[in-house]
């Protein structure tokens, strides 16, 4: 919710706008959307869903596996749906959101097409190089396409490559790190990725000006980060044993970048819930399975919390981002 | 927040003779995210508790009446709390989390008590309800609003109803933001009950695709239709809010797209209850519930991949053709005049 609508909303509730003034209020305050903003949301909407949705079915239709067509149709099929949108690509221009949405009808397609072949010819190959694979295929087209949605597809495939890499392989470079190496390899690549998303949006390159891609690469960050010092914590040291260290510098770090020169309330809230349930584990893990022992870690979270969402207020009133 | 930081805003209203004197002294709420932070916590805070209960007075665990006594007292030690501290951080987080605590015994005891599931789930639907007008909290308010709706979809699912429950959810999903500005003295009430009848959605979508994967209920076509009636009364309202004669040309090419969603809900039940969230989220300015909307349609087009009531072809045809009907309209839109024009038209 937007700063203006929550004050807006939060006069009307105090009486301090008329019930008949609350939609005036809100237009002028350009809460609510203009005639071209609506025009815009639907092209958007349409463009987008219709993009995704017949892109989609083409993928559900190669899964599908369909005999009474041959392999070639359905390489064709494929080949055809790339070929398609890369025209459309040409035609409208990367500039235009239906050039943009064309790029990224191609990209899935290309995954249709580079799981068509695996399924075909019997590779042989793991599932994680298919979509190692895509990746580093449409990496050109992600560069050129300065999309965020296109961004995000690709940050997505590469952490699912690397998962089920090590899932299948579990060792980096010959050493045997078991599964939970791909949580430090997962670590590494998204702060790496979103130290590499705000530099760009320091920069000032467009399609960094949202926020949602650099949140949502906090989000994978913090939970990566609170999973190793949780398994720190649990096994004693044994397992995870530099978890509690990346773990604080994980929050060290956020802190030095989220509080003052690109402050971000919600990598501020990650840091602060992160906090309070790696405090709890810790507190359970050392201390008597007593009762008293549960009251003691409630009333730590309930404070820690509490405390947190006063500070997270005090940041707010700064003035808002 | 310093008066500073709303003057601009209150000086514009001001201007526009929207409101009169000086602006109220600053007191604005959380941001979602620092909500959703503290609604975790409380949790933690919550199962502690729960746990402090079941090890330090192992009595009441045997008994059904002193677990709803002990669960009922401590709501309303919460709702007492809530009331007498409403700006205190501390008190809304110990309220919340001895609330949820006191639920769970509550549940514990109509789970020992009462032997039909969906006795006890309407039981529980009727105690939060109760508990939506006792705890004058937000995030307690958006939980109980949940938890009651769900608690709805659970009984349904034990009449093999579930199928159907999307649809009249649906609607009131619609009513309620459809009506956010109608009653702003009670704006956060209705606000809170959005959200969590929002989250109740999402539960009886998941809960219909289960249901249909298993049992192949006979009408299971219903909810899915009745949330793209929803969607399209929803796209009616907004066209007559934005002076937009739904029979016009304009009018019907809106209405047009809207019926195609609607009748590829039909077979892909998910699609009209995410479109409606976006949609009543970009109407009203609430970029949270849009965000919403829009993870739902990517979550439930991820999901459907692997539901099973239709197979992998005929969802491809379902897609493929939902979306080239979209992309042509698309193409039928007229084009963009400059913005300023399209204001002047506007107004």
């Amino acid at each position: 919710m937007s700063p203006q609508r929550r004050d807006i909303l939060n006069w009307a509730e105090q009486g301090r706008i008329a019930e008949a003034d609350l939609p005036r209020a809100l237009a002028l305050a350009g809460v609510l959307p203009s005639r071209a903003e609506w025009r815009r949301f639907i092209e958007r909407l349409l463009l987008w869903m219709g993009t995704v949705l017949v892109a989609g079915g083409l993928i559900f239709f190669l899964a599908f596996n369909w005999h009474a067509l041959g392999r070639y149709g359905k390489l064709a099929l494929a080949e055809g749906a790339v070929a398609a949108a890369l025209v459309c690509v040409w035609r409208c221009g990367l500039d235009r959101p239906a050039g943009t949405a064309a790029l990224f009808a191609a990209a899935l397609s290309l995954g249709a097409l580079l799981a068509l072949i695996g399924q075909t010819y019997q590779t042989g190959a793991d599932t994680f190089e298919l979509f190692a694979a895509w990746a580093a295929m449409m990496l050109p087209w992600v560069l050129v396409g300065r999309s965020s949605a296109l961004w995000l597809l690709w940050l997505a495939l590469v952490n699912l490559a690397v998962a089920l890499r090590f899932e299948a392989t579990p060792d980096l470079f010959g050493i045997n790190v078991d599964s939970r190496g791909a949580l430090w390899v997962l670590l590494a690549f998204n702060s790496a990725a979103l130290a590499a998303w705000e530099a760009l949006a320091w920069k000032g390159v467009a399609s960094a000006h949202s926020r949602w891609g650099q949140r949502l690469l906090a989000l994978a960050g913090a939970g990566i980060a609170t999973f190793l010092v949780v398994l720190h914590i649990l096994s004693e040291g044994k397992a995870a044993v530099w978890g509690a260290p990346a773990w604080l510098a994980w929050l060290v770090a956020a802190y030095a970048v989220y509080r003052r020169p690109i402050r971000d309330l919600f990598v501020l809230a990650l840091g602060m819930l992160s906090v309070v349930g790696v405090t709890a584990v810790f507190l359970v893990k050392h201390l008597s399975s007593e009762a008293s022992t549960f009251l003691l870690v409630g009333l730590v979270v309930i404070a820690m919390s509490a405390a947190g969402a006063w500070w997270l207020k005090a940041v707010a009133a700064e003035g808002e981002r | 927040m310093t008066s500073s930081d709303v003057q601009p805003l209150w000086d514009h209203l001001l201007e526009a003779g929207v409101v009169a004197g000086d602006p109220p002294p600053a007191a604005r709420p959380s941001p979602w995210f620092v909500r959703v932070m503290s609604a975790l916590c409380g949790w933690i805070g919550a199962v502690c508790l729960l746990l402090f209960a079941a090890l330090g007075f192992r009595d009441i665990l045997d008994s059904a009446a002193a677990l709803f006594a002990v669960g009922a007292a401590a709501c309303g030690a919460a709702a007492a709390l809530f009331r007498a501290k409403p700006d205190s951080d501390f008190a809304a987080q110990f309220g919340l989390a001895l609330s949820l605590a006191g639920q769970g015994l509550v549940l514990l005891a109509l789970v020992r008590e009462v032997k039909s599931l969906g006795a006890v789930a309407l039981t529980m639907a009727l105690f939060q309800s109760v508990l939506v007008a006792a705890l004058p909290n937000f995030v307690h308010r958006v939980w109980s609003v949940w938890a009651a709706t769900t608690a709805v979809v659970v009984a349904s699912a034990e009449w093999q109803l579930q199928a159907y429950a999307s649809g009249p959810l649906a609607l009131a999903v619609a009513v309620v933001w459809l009506n956010e500005f109608r009653f702003p003295r009670h704006g956060s009430v209705l606000r809170a009950a959005g959200y969590g009848l929002t989250l109740g959605l999402a539960s009886a979508v998941v809960a219909a695709a289960e249901s249909t994967a298993r049992a192949h209920p006979r009408y299971a076509w219903a909810g899915g239709t009745l949330s793209g009636l929803a969607l399209l009364w929803s796209v009616r309202h907004l066209l007559l809010r934005e002076a937009v004669n739904p029979v016009s040309a304009a009018g019907l090419r809106i209405v047009a797209a809207a019926s195609v969603l609607a009748l590829a809900a039909v077979k892909a039940p998910g699609l009209a209850p995410a479109v409606l969230v976006l949609l009543l989220g970009f109407a009203n300015g609430n970029r949270v519930l849009a965000a919403a909307g829009l993870l739902g349609l990517l979550a439930y087009t991820s999901f459907y991949y692997y539901s099973l009531e239709l197979t992998l072809l005929q969802k491809s045809v379902v897609m493929a053709g939902t979306g080239a009907a979209l992309l042509l309209m698309r193409l039928q839109l007229p084009r963009a005049r400059p913005d300023g024009e399209q204001e002047r038209a506007h107004a």
